[in-house]
């Protein structure tokens, strides 16, 4: 497997080299499922104007307005991107399209060992993590937290309710 | 009068809480912990044991400490059922290893003062052999999703409360 940072725009993932990308958000890493990932835009692509609520503003993709959301690294909704953030990954799930902000996204190459779901007393706190894998590192495991897009879109449903 | 094992788990120096002999499954020393962002702090982080991730709970945090991580060199690794009878494990943080000690109904006592989260994971107390009241912990509930949506809305109101006064 290879490692590359993908910072191309329009870049789509079809071909299958990792299961998953590793997205970089502030210092955490949180991964997402590659075949949901369709595709990778610069951040100075994104319209800031009258953004839905909690994002940052709208990105472009064959024609729909798709919204663009920002994570702290405490997993919280920002309305307002970071200066290192470099890009948005566009996700698809069941037709609809959400986009997050990240500083950069990598296959993931690591021998994954496991994927397990959060923890009982975590589910539902640890925001949109929905969750996680134990990876080989280095002959030592390490875990990895899972960001999918029906997570994602369901986590900022339920933040939109909550302020509602 | 029958006598019943508890372990009785070293929080800190002026918390001490227990669970059953046959809860408690292993002890683990210097424990590797991974941080899950967003987590409420009384449970932000996990550990990997037999290939399973664990969360872990540091009981401290429940009671209104906040220590230093690196005091909790020492997790109990412990067995729960959930509601639908599911099997699982979840850590305590301690500051040092567990005591086993013979209880008996003789040895019941009022729960300590302790904060309302706490009492609301305690089962019921005894005083130990060295005169300490000890809270027995309901497992179960303490790893539970309720309990966490619990604390989360205890602390959205305190949180309430602190930004009207």
């Amino acid at each position: 497997m290879m490692s590359q940072t993908a910072y191309q725009n329009n870049v789509s993932y079809n071909e299958g080299i990792a299961e998953y990308m590793s997205l970089l958000i502030g210092s955490i890493n949180i991964l997402a499922p590659r075949n949901e990932i369709i595709s990778l835009e610069s951040i100075q692509s994104v319209d800031t104007n009258n953004p839905a609520a909690e994002s940052i503003g709208y990105i472009q993709y064959e024609g729909n307005r798709v919204a663009v959301y920002c994570l702290s690294e405490q997993m919280k909704l920002q309305n307002k991107s970071p200066k290192d953030n470099l890009l948005c990954a566009i996700l698809e799930y069941e037709g609809s399209y959400i986009s997050l902000a990240c500083l950069e996204a990598n296959a993931f190459s690591r021998q994954i060992v496991k994927r397990q779901p959060l923890p009982e007393c975590i589910q539902g706190a640890a925001g949109p993590i929905e969750s996680l894998f134990i990876y080989d590192s280095n002959n030592t495991r390490d875990a990895a937290f899972i960001v999918t897009a029906e997570s994602l879109a369901r986590f900022v449903a339920e933040f939109q309710h909550s302020i509602e | 009068m029958s006598n019943a094992a508890a372990w009785i788990l070293n929080i800190n120096e002026s918390l001490h809480v227990s669970v059953s002999q046959l809860e408690l499954v292993h002890i683990i020393n210097e424990p590797y912990y991974i941080k899950v962002p967003g987590a409420p702090d009384y449970c932000n982080k996990i550990i990997i044991w037999n290939d399973n991730i664990l969360p872990v709970v540091n009981i401290a945090n429940l009671a209104g400490n906040h220590g230093s991580a690196s005091r909790y060199n020492v997790v109990a690794v412990i067995i729960y059922r959930d509601h639908d009878e599911q099997v699982h494990y979840g850590g305590i943080s301690l500051i040092s290893s567990p005591e086993l000690e013979y209880v008996n109904n003789s040895q019941v006592c009022t729960l300590p003062d302790l904060s309302y989260l706490l009492q609301e994971t305690s089962l019921s107390c005894f005083t130990c052999k060295k005169g300490r009241k000890i809270p027995i912990i309901d497992s179960s509930r303490l790893f539970s999703r309720e309990y966490t949506q619990n604390i989360i809305r205890e602390h959205a109101r305190n949180q309430m409360i602190n930004n009207e006064t």
